[in-house]
């Protein structure tokens, strides 16, 4: 408990406040319905389906950090596994608080368990999530545990707890991937949407969770950190950058792969997509990629040019994989898959918005979707349970050795 | 049995009818619309499609396709949206969690969520409309209910409250009723002596979309099909139609 | 047993899931499903047939759902027996719970309380109690009366036929108390000027299911999909019959999509392609000339020196028929078998197939001298000599090569069957162009059999039936009776030509019942100055709707609706007399018409409740005594029919003619009964003299025709007489034609409010332009447009529709005001009185008529508003 700085305190009070501003205004919602939001029947899913996206993409991190530094017995790494696993732990959490803000009728949400659909990639992701809330809590506990009291000085436990952590990680690897592949089927399995329906969206998302994963690691580490371990620990730190570095590389590489036999094919489908990806969402597409890529060059050069400049990095990446994940709304509801050529031209069947303003469109064709100021509030409660959790868990456990 | 729904876009005089009648009898709320109809190729309705004196007015009218391979059921967590016995895919609204992620899988735009409590809205405005009784299917699944709750997905249900246990209709569905151009029919795609099957054997149809393979139940009329809807994707120039922006 | 013991084990998981589901969330309880299971029965529910109503005279009988006194669903009652008519109704009808619960529902009386004069605005309405609303009226019409003689109140009911016995009721006090009944029919400018003039009578058409039995269909800016939705599948039908359709209309409509010919022809130049067509048929022969000889007055023979038909009574040799009434006139013929003229006996259409139709000849007058004559055939031949190919093409766009092509099909293809709306003759010349068109049919001989004939579907003020127990009279009491006025004058003030009578002190008490002339009537603007300044002392506004026209009214007196009374409705669309039936109690505070109009009745003159109106009988008894009474004082149409079987559905008029349908002018084609048939409930005299000869007349011999040059049907193009007159500088500033078209989201301005069209319509009144003019005017799609004259100015959003000619500016009209930004689409219209409808009065027959279409406008983007 020495280490309760003024920091930790000032971060757990700003996340219990967006948590109870979050809440709040989630309780509004489900009283008031989901035109509180800015979401309607042509685009149904939007910030919470997005923040549920990045959030399990950001939870693979821990236990990607984990699984290599055992598996590999990785020494430089292991100092960081107790914060990455906890991390990953928060934000698998902050993942569930983002889907369940985005249902209609989260009180019904047990009949997921009572009358699965077993072929719903929905109701496998539930499984998966829930597994892996499993999984990280067994990594935390598995790290945190060489750490109480009755074991800290038990040499012969500590052993025996890094072989089970090199055990536990055969589990860990996989589930940090497949948690991203079988979410990202969601969108990879509807072949009425052509911007998902495509086979490189698991693999693209296993890239982006190590990059934003990774790069959510080494902001904890910056973030959490004392100066001097973070210098003599550069290593491990420059080693998490490259890897990041590595998976952005194969994001953006990805990125291009699927955009360019899009653009190859030349349909009126395809060119309506890139219409809506380089001209209505242009600005927002090049930051999903400009930011990661800016990101990965500084991981690469200067991995040890010191904490901020690293954490300014992974902030770039955060802020961009956020981005990529809104990108895999917008442009997919934007194009109505009910779309018909009528004499020489394609024609799109409108869709009744859900809700009525006097002398606003009822039926629509385009949903210019921005988040409503509730919907904002509502959002911020998952990132306000990671700074809640972080801080806490900051504050409970030595979470970074003080010197090695 | 599988019921099926055939709509002649011959006799379709694009009055919207078939969808107003299907909002009134089934309380929907505002801005929700199980039914839509609408001018193909336009972005108004009923304005003229063409240019030079060769012009053309040609509706289509849209609602749940009640596929055979229904994404929106694949894709339903708690198996709220389901498939009865006689072909009609329904939603169960005590399981409906919300999550929409059938209105994502599905191409049709049919589904519709309720974004607000509808008793409260109606309570606001005063409109009293809809068919009153809960219906629940063969006694167990609540597929119809005069307010849905609010954050449950909704859409046609081939007037399931018209039909009996036995899975027979005494008064077919409000549409077909209603309809004054006469233009549709309703009917058993199984038995091969229905007028809903003699129409498709007979007449030159087609289905919406069937590129997406989900084999839809309702099946359109056209002299004029190999002209528009079912035309190829080639030489096709996308319309950039004028987005209609609610800020 | 075995399904009951399932029954409960299911119920007894779904509790168990409930309670496992309250569980989870800490008891909030959102679902019915964990409630108790008291699901009401099916029977609860009650289901009343009624007749929907509203000014598209539509008819359409509905079926209400009602569950614990509410309308829950409303859907065709499809109950006619002629199986073709079901289901009739639309996407309003359907939706009409909308107006009835809504929030724009008329709750209570009201009376304007506000400073100065009602202006538009709702402040300054005061609810009071039916007493003081109907005290204040009775006084202030008793105040009028005394002041100004009771002609200078008017009363105005829109269509007889969607409410005989409600309508019938004002009528009756009107004519009890002298008041001036303003004719809804010429209001509205549907009355068609070509019936009375050529026929004699108000109109003539075709009940709706006749369609199919026509071979040959041609139609003049008439829009039957969008506007007659209930019969538009007839139209569908009679080309799977093997019918051919021809549209002609300036836009290319949904009509025009369901045809097999569309030709954008120049807007008011019908009558020029008509002729073109008869200009073939005639030089080619193609005529059929019994038929000419024997049913028109184009035999007849015409004086060179005044232009006027030769009157027997003038000729050597000839008399008038003994017994010709005073309404008639005798003229002459040419036999030129018999080598003499004969006296055509306007009785009887029984003239030799032999007479001259063409040449001239010198007729022997009784003064002695000689006077060159020519049968009227030859002038018209002479007349449609002009109307070449080329000539048509170069007055209409009408593609001179497609003419011929065209005629010879018409002149060959029977049955012919014309229709023309209210496009076509909503004109200053509409009356020229239904005359050409009723000539096209003469020349083929398609009048009096199954599926041909001229039809117009504008309006339908038609009355099929007469009784001589019609309540709005009071036979009993001759000199109590209404005066005949025109919503013309009353906005346009007196006419140099004007044959009808003019209240003194002009117009200032107005009773207006079921209809919105505040937005909805030509020169609203001049109509809502007319309030503002105090002209209008008091406007008494029956309705139960809060229309705009409830903003401009001293008093108004909700009513009720047609799911709330008791009553009984016919139209000329199809052949049925029906029943409103109330399936609910009247709402909140609103009362049945009759109610009103009685207790009015007795403040205006006390004892005239009990004297005239059944006193304080229950006014759905009342409307069945009606029936009852006018039924059995029926007329050949009503005969043997009762108000028990009015009660069990809907009944079918009687007709003359063997076979299901009702054939037009049967009578005058197979019997020989001479032309006008009456039209209800005008006595014969005062129509026949529209037609002296007893003949369909296509040469008029009115001093005011002869002076104008329009003896016979000649296309006269739009604007020249009216708009450039009124402002040259118009040929320059103005060259937009301005049309209100109707809506399928609309009947005129009922529905303007219901919820659920105007979600369908975006929620915006929209103007319908040509892609190219409005690029020339920096206009795109969803801009808001200014539309403008000298007169007035409209807003609204562009639609630009490729099949919307160059040079027009299409609005759907019916939009209340407050949709419109305040400003109203009827003040850019002019009301143009042409002389020719004012040659005779007889109100709804021959009166002056508002020519909507008779407008020029321009338009530019508007400013953000």
């Amino acid at each position: 408990m020495k280490n309760l700085s003024g920091r930790k305190l000032a971060a757990l009070v700003i996340g219990a406040a967006m948590c109870a501003a979050g809440l709040a205004a989630w309780a509004y919602q489900l009283v008031a319905g989901m035109q509180v939001t800015a979401m309607r029947n042509s685009f149904t899913w939007g910030l919470y389906m997005g923040s549920f996206e990045f959030f399990i993409a950001m939870a693979s991190g821990g236990m990607l950090v984990f699984s290599i530094a055992y598996l590999w017995n990785v020494e430089q790494l292991k100092p960081f596994v107790k914060i990455a696993a906890i991390g990953s732990l928060a934000s698998v959490v902050a993942s569930g608080v983002a889907i369940f803000e985005d249902l209609g009728m989260p009180f019904h949400a047990l009949y997921m368990l009572l009358t699965p659909n077993v072929g719903s990639p929905l109701f496998w992701d539930v499984i998966i999530l829930t597994l892996y809330v499993i999984v990280c809590v067994a990594a935390v506990v598995l790290s945190l545990l060489p750490d109480t009291k009755k074991h800290r000085h038990d040499r012969g436990y500590r052993m025996n707890n890094e072989e089970n952590c090199r055990k536990f990680s055969y589990i860990a690897l996989p589930a940090a991937f497949l948690v991203n592949i079988v979410t990202s089927f969601m969108f990879a399995t509807q072949n009425t949407r052509e911007w998902w329906h495509s086979a490189l969206i698991p693999v693209n998302a296993c890239a982006e969770a190590a990059a934003v994963g990774l790069s959510f690691t080494i902001l904890l580490c910056a973030l959490m950190a004392k100066h001097d371990l973070f210098v003599e620990n550069s290593d491990g730190i420059r080693l998490l950058a490259r890897l990041a570095a590595a998976a952005i590389a194969a994001y953006i590489a990805m990125s291009f792969i699927e955009i360019i036999p899009l653009a190859w094919s030349n349909t009126p489908e395809s060119r309506h997509l890139l219409h809506l990806l380089f001209h209505t969402y242009g600005p927002l597409f090049w930051l999903e990629i400009l930011l990661p890529l800016i990101a990965m060059i500084l991981f690469l050069v200067g991995g040890g040019l010191g904490k901020e400049l690293v954490a300014a990095a992974s902030v770039l990446v955060i802020i961009g994989i956020f981005i990529q994940r809104m990108m895999l709304l917008l442009p997919a509801f934007n194009t109505i898959p009910l779309t018909l050529p009528v004499a020489g031209k394609l024609w799109t069947f409108p869709i009744a918005v859900g809700t009525f303003t006097e002398g606003q469109d009822v039926f629509v064709r385009f949903w210019n979707y921005a988040p409503t100021l509730p919907e904002w509030v509502v959002g911020i409660l998952p990132p306000g349970l990671i700074i809640f959790v972080m801080a806490g868990a900051g504050m409970l456990f030595q979470l970074l050795p003080d010197r090695e | 049995m599988r019921y099926c729904m055939v709509i002649d876009l011959d006799k379709c005089i694009g009055c919207q009818t078939c969808a107003v009648i299907c909002k009134m009898h089934h309380a929907q709320p505002q801005g929700t619309w199980w039914n839509r109809v609408f001018t193909q190729g336009s972005d108004y309705h009923q304005s003229a499609v063409g240019s030079d004196g060769a012009y053309k007015i040609e509706y289509l009218p849209v609602s749940c396709q009640m596929c055979d391979n229904a994404p929106c059921e694949r894709v339903c967590p708690t198996g709220a949206t389901y498939k009865n016995e006689e072909g009609m895919i329904l939603v169960d609204y005590n399981r409906c969690i919300g999550c929409r992620t059938c209105m994502a899988a599905c191409p049709y735009g049919v589904r519709q969520f309720n974004w607000k409590d509808p008793a409260k809205e109606k309570e606001e405005t005063g409109y009293a409309y809809g068919y009153p009784f809960d219906v629940k299917e063969k006694g167990k699944r609540l597929v119809y209910t005069q307010n849905r709750p609010a954050g449950v997905v909704e859409k046609c249900t081939f007037c399931v409250e018209c039909m009996n246990e036995d899975g027979t209709y005494d008064t077919l569905p409000a549409c077909i009723r209603a309809c004054p151009g006469k233009a549709r029919f309703f009917g058993d795609l199984d038995d091969p002596d229905s007028h809903v099957s003699h129409l498709i054997r007979t007449k030159q149809v087609f289905r919406l979309r069937e590129d997406y393979g989900t084999e839809p139940k309702v099946y359109y009329i056209s002299s004029n099909k190999s002209k528009n809807v079912d035309a190829g994707w080639a030489d096709q120039s996308w319309e950039n139609t004028t987005p209609n922006v609610i800020p | 047993m075995d399904e009951k013991l399932k029954l409960t084990r299911r119920k007894f998981l779904q509790a168990t899931a409930a309670a496992g589901a309250v569980a989870a969330v800490g008891g909030i309880e959102l679902t019915a499903q964990a409630a108790p299971d008291v699901q009401p029965q099916k029977g609860e529910l009650k289901y009343v047939r009624t007749t929907c109503a509203p000014n598209c005279t539509g008819g359409c009988g509905q079926q209400a759902c009602v569950y614990k006194g509410e309308i829950k669903d409303i859907i065709q009652a499809s109950d006619y027996p002629d199986e073709e008519h079901n289901p009739r109704g639309c996407l309003k009808g359907i939706s009409f719970s909308n107006l009835i619960y809504g929030p724009h529902r008329m709750k209570g009386p009201q009376i304007w309380r506000g400073e100065g004069n009602p202006s538009g605005i709702p402040e300054g309405y005061e609810d009071v109690s039916w007493d003081e609303a109907l005290d204040y009226t009775g006084s202030e019409l008793r105040r009028i009366i005394d002041t100004y003689g009771p002609e200078s109140v008017a009363v105005v009911v829109q269509v007889a036929g969607t409410g005989h016995v409600c309508k019938g009721a004002l009528i009756r006090l009107a004519t009890l108390n002298h008041f001036s009944v303003l004719g809804g029919y010429e209001m509205n400018g549907d009355l068609p000027m070509s019936a009375p003039i050529t026929f004699g009578v108000q109109s003539e058409e075709l009940d709706t299911y006749c369609w199919p039995d026509a071979k040959y269909i041609l139609i003049f800016g008439s829009n039957p999909l969008q506007t007659r939705i209930p019969d538009a599948h007839f139209l569908i039908e009679a080309k799977e019959n093997g019918s051919k359709v021809i549209c002609f209309d300036p836009c290319f409509t949904a009509t025009a999509s369901k045809a097999d010919e569309w030709y954008s022809i120049r807007p008011s130049c019908d009558a020029a392609v008509a002729n073109g067509f008869s200009r073939v048929i005639v030089e080619e022969g193609l005529y059929d000339a019994d038929f000419v000889r024997t049913y028109t007055d184009l035999p007849i023979l015409i004086r060179d020196d005044t232009h006027k038909r030769l009157l027997a009574r003038d000729v050597e040799g000839l008399e008038v028929p003994a017994d010709m009434p005073e309404y008639r006139e005798a003229y002459v013929v040419y036999d030129e078998r018999a080598g003499q003229y004969l006296t055509v006996d306007p009785e009887h259409l029984d003239l030799p197939l032999t007479t001259r139709l063409e040449g001239t000849v010198d007729v022997p007058l009784k003064n002695g001298r000689r006077v060159r004559c020519r049968p009227a055939f030859a002038l018209m031949r002479e007349m449609l000599s002009e109307y070449t190919p080329e000539a048509v093409e170069e007055m209409s766009d009408m593609p001179a090569s497609e003419i011929e092509r065209l005629a010879r099909e018409i002149a060959m293809v029977k049955p012919l069957h014309i229709m023309y709306g209210a496009s076509n003759y909503q004109w200053y010349h509409g009356d020229l162009k239904g005359r050409a068109m009723a000539l096209l049919c003469a020349l083929t001989g398609n009048y009096g059999h199954l599926g041909d004939g001229m039809s117009t579907y504008a309006g339908q003020y038609k009355l099929k039936y007469s009784s001589t127990g019609q309540w709005w009279s009071v036979p009993e009491e001759p000199d109590r009776k209404s005066a005949g006025f025109s919503f013309c004058y009353m906005l346009n003030g007196k006419t140099e030509t004007m044959t009808c009578p003019y209240p003194e002190h002009g117009i200032k008490a107005w009773l207006i019942y079921c209809c919105n002339p505040f937005d909805q009537h030509n020169m609203s603007n001049i109509l809502r100055e007319q309030v503002e300044s105090g002209q209008l002392e008091l406007v008494v506004n029956f309705d139960f709707q809060n229309t705009t026209t409830s903003r401009y009214a001293h008093v108004n007196l909700p009513g009720v609706s047609w799911y709330e009374k008791k009553e009984m409705v016919s139209t000329p669309c199809h052949p049925y007399i029906q029943m409103m039936n109330p399936a609910i109690e009247p709402l909140y505070d609103c009362r049945h018409e009759v109610w009103i109009i009685r207790e009015l009745a007795d403040r205006i003159n006390p004892g005239d409740k009990a004297k005239y109106y059944y006193g304080d009988m229950d006014p759905d008894d009342v409307v069945e005594e009606v029936i009852k009474l006018t039924f059995e004082k029926g007329n050949f149409e009503l005969e043997g029919l009762t108000l028990e079987d009015l009660k069990k559905g809907p009944v079918k008029f009687r007709h003359a003619n063997p076979g299901r349908k009702r054939i037009a002018f049967w009578e005058q084609i197979h019997e020989k009964v001479p032309f006008p048939p009456q039209s209800y409930p005008t006595p014969l005299a005062a129509t026949a003299q529209f037609v002296k000869s007893g003949r369909m007349e296509f040469y008029k011999d009115e001093d005011t025709f002869i002076r104008l040059g329009e003896c016979l049907p000649v296309h006269k193009p739009p604007f020249e007489e009216t708009e450039y007159v009124l402002n040259p500088a118009a040929r320059e500033l103005y060259k937009f034609n301005y049309v209100t078209r109707n809506s399928i989201h609309r009947v005129h301005s009922t529905h303007s409010n219901n919820a659920m069209m105007r979600e369908l319509q975006d929620d915006s009144p929209k103007v319908y332009l040509n892609p190219g003019d409005a690029a020339e005017k920096g206009i795109a799609a969803g801009d808001m447009v200014e539309v403008f004259n000298d007169r007035g100015k409209l807003l609204a959003e562009a639609v630009l529709d490729p099949g919307i000619r160059s040079m027009m500016c299409i609005f759907e009209e019916g939009w209340w005001s407050r949709y419109t930004h305040g400003t109203s689409y009827n003040t850019l219209l002019k009301m143009w009185i042409n002389p020719i409808h004012e040659i005779y009065f007889v109100s709804q027959m021959w009166a002056p008529n508002t020519s909507w279409n008779e407008c020029l406008v321009d338009y530019r983007k508007a400013g953000d508003l």
